[in-house]
């Protein structure tokens, strides 16, 4: 039983990532009281590890991106004995933004028609169409830098702030896309090429997945939460959920929550929104089973927690034998390349790639790249080439669409606990014969452009196990009860003041990074709970 | 109040400042001086790391750095202690062959001690992760010699979803 009754609010928003500081902003400044819950606390730009010269040192283990091995009080432990990949996030105000690399792709038109275009997997029940306008205000929003017209996409695609410079990296690895043909364009980047709203100018730490010490990445910590701050929304940090409840009417009535003594507190409210990533949504789902739920809150599909989708990512870097000034960001991708992103009748899988191409910044990470190499050739005298190389080299890396699967699930462990006792989740990934093909395709094609750019020495890695931290699909939308968790506004088919607005309602995973994606969604999501309540309660 | 064991307030977002259970030794030091010899060894017109100027107290902020790794480190150094070049050499190999997981904290704590070293960033080329704002002009120069051409005038590239 709950301690402390907190004051009813008319929205619980849990997790303060890109989708809680989208939704908590746009319903606080609607006149809604919005409360939002975050396990984590704020993290200060001047904490983050490149404001150190050993940051290279601290980003292996006390700032790694992996919280099984960070282990920091905010963090929950994960169970992966049944994982090809580990699931990466981060826990604070901002949520995984504050590691993210800010890349800023839409998915592209045939994302959303997966079953129709390809005869796989579904199609969401929205179209790139209907998801473009936010996708428009979420980018006036937050300042995003990008060149218009990238012929990747419909007409009409442009961004508020201009790009940032491809660098000698970024023209380097354009110069071998353009002598295979290839599509590539200057990379889209939460991350102001210029001075906008709480956001700096990018100052080009390279640092960006580790924190941006100069506070001029999109995250969510500095890109929503000032303005939802002002609107009037309530932060709880340090407050961690451990339970929706609902009532006999089988509506959602709050959130059980512990605070950082180990109270509990019930925070009651008209509406529940979880913006708590694509791990956490369904494991709290999870948690929240009663006897009216018995399998789980918003589980009548049994769909809770299925259809994982974790975006396998593989990279291959390259050292050339000229100075690329490879430490400069941002990093933020310099280039992407839409170029495999479908289904082509010549390949032996469905779906396809987006590649990016990544400065690559310090000494010691170059280091840490030479490691498959015999010893000889890594350490003695050749060590000291290859502490030079680092300023020599450019990271190609791919997001492989994931389809969605059944098997690939978040379940609740049961023994393994966070700090508070309460169950950790349980990953069960394995990866499919069709990402294995994918996997092995976009690295032969990245060497292939490292060859026509002039590389002298690449390193592939066919699999990254902690890599990317895209968390989606655990809680799909769709417009049949049966086969979905939600309909496309977020809202649960069977709680009507339940809504989901974080990567978990993803239907298919696309290839572009998804946390532009994820904000758009939020968006709609807070709009219609807006739209549809009458005296700030969330009607049926 | 939460409090952490040191009496700070607690934070649940950041790490501790990060520091080693304890300083290293004088023989460690030692001991993780001759492994530097072996694994950053003077080439050419390259000094060794422990030519470098102040390389032991870099590798005491390295060994913090790594804390997590203490005591693997410190347990292998105990086992090289007072061991001459080839036999530090050969323990090395083995270390390297058969715990990858252990060698790679030992020589990250090696090389990034090195690295940190103002003299060797300044030789290799290094400026570290620093303020560098671009020009205003500097994309828009980096893209108007025709290099996005060939991308624009091969058009559009996109699969139409059918809905428009």
């Amino acid at each position: 039983m709950a301690k402390h009754e907190d004051e009813l609010a008319d929205v619980v928003v849990v997790g303060s990532g890109p989708s809680g500081g989208v939704v908590a902003h746009t319903l606080a400044a609607q006149g809604f009281r919005v409360v939002c819950l975050e396990q984590g606390d704020w993290v200060n730009p001047t904490d983050y590890p490149a404001n150190f010269p050993e940051w290279e040192l601290l980003i292996q283990a006390q700032w790694a991106h992996d919280p099984n091995e960070r282990k920091l009080p905010a963090d929950y432990p994960l169970e992966v004995s049944d994982s090809d990949m580990w699931p990466v996030m981060f826990n604070a105000v901002g949520g995984s933004s504050i590691y993210y690399g800010a890349e800023w792709p839409r998915l592209l038109p045939s994302d959303f028609r997966v079953r129709t275009l390809d005869g796989v997997a579904d199609d969401w029940p929205i179209t790139y169409a209907d998801l473009a306008p936010y996708n428009d205000r979420i980018d006036a929003f937050i300042g995003v830098s990008g060149l218009g017209g990238d012929p990747a996409y419909p007409d009409g695609l442009d961004y508020p702030l201009p790009p940032h410079p491809l660098g000698k990296a970024g023209r380097r690895a354009a110069q071998g896309a353009n002598a295979l043909g290839w599509h590539w364009w200057p990379g889209t980047n939460a991350i102001p090429s210029q001075k906008f709203r709480e956001l700096s100018q990018c100052a080009r730490w390279g640092t960006c997945e580790w924190g941006c010490p100069e506070s001029s990445k999109a995250s969510s910590d500095i890109a929503f939460w000032p303005h939802a701050l002002r609107s009037g929304a309530t932060l709880v940090t340090g407050a961690r959920v451990r339970k929706i409840e609902t009532g006999s009417d089988g509506r959602a009535t709050g959130a059980i929550w512990i605070d950082r003594d180990g109270v509990e507190h019930r925070q009651r409210a008209h509406a529940v929104v979880l913006c708590a990533n694509g791990i956490g949504t369904p494991r709290l789902l999870l948690l929240s089973a009663s006897p009216q739920h018995p399998d789980g809150l918003a589980n009548s599909s049994g769909l809770v927690g299925k259809n994982l989708m974790l975006h396998p990512n593989c990279s291959v870097t390259g050292f050339y034998d000229d100075n690329l000034e490879s430490w400069r960001g941002p990093a933020g991708q310099l280039i992407h390349s839409m170029e495999f992103y479908d289904t082509r009748p010549d390949h032996d899988f469905v779906r396809g790639a987006k590649l990016h191409a990544l400065p690559t910044p310090g000494p010691l990470n170059a280091v840490e790249v030479h490691r498959e190499l015999p010893y000889d050739r890594l350490w003695g005298p050749a060590i000291h080439d290859i502490a030079r190389s680092h300023a020599r080299g450019i990271l190609w890396a791919a997001n492989t669409e994931d389809l969605p699967d059944e098997a690939n699930r978040v379940t609740l462990d049961p023994s393994l606990t966070d700090g508070d006792g309460v169950a950790a989740p349980k990953i069960h990934y394995r990866i499919s014969d069709n990402t294995r093909k994918l996997l092995r395709f976009a690295v032969e094609r990245m060497e292939e452009v490292h060859a026509a750019s002039g590389a002298a020495r690449t390193f592939a890695v066919e699999l990254w196990v902690d890599q990317p931290g895209h968390l989606l699909g655990t809680a799909r939308m769709g417009n049949d009860p049966a086969t979905s968790v939600v309909d496309s506004y977020g809202r649960a088919h069977d709680v009507p003041n339940l809504f989901l607005a974080d990567g978990s309602i993803f239907v298919t995973s696309g290839s572009a990074n998804p946390t532009c994606t994820i904000s758009a969604l939020a968006l709609r999501v807070a709009e219609h709970v807006a739209a549809t309540a009458k005296d700030q309660k969330v009607s049926a | 109040m939460t409090t952490s064991t040191a009496g700070a307030p607690l934070r649940l977002s950041v790490p501790p400042r990060f520091t080693a259970p304890r300083p290293l030794t004088d023989t460690e030091i030692r001991t993780l001086r001759a492994i530097a010899d072996v694994l950053i060894p003077a080439s050419a017109d390259n000094p060794a790391a422990t030519s470098e100027p102040g390389f032991d107290g870099w590798l005491r902020r390295a060994a913090d750095a790594r804390a997590d790794a203490f005591d693997v480190i410190t347990a292998f150094l105990g086992q090289l202690d007072g061991a001459g070049p080839e036999a530090v050499d050969q323990a090395l190999r083995a270390l390297h062959a058969d715990q990858p997981k252990r060698f790679q904290a030992l020589s990250a704590v090696v090389a990034g001690a090195w690295l940190l070293i103002p003299e060797v960033r300044a030789r290799i080329g290094y400026p570290g992760q620093r303020r560098d704002p671009a020009r205003l002009e500097e994309a828009a120069d980096q893209i108007s010699d025709g290099i996005l051409d060939p991308v624009i005038d091969r058009g559009p590239i996109y699969t139409a979803d059918g809905t428009e």
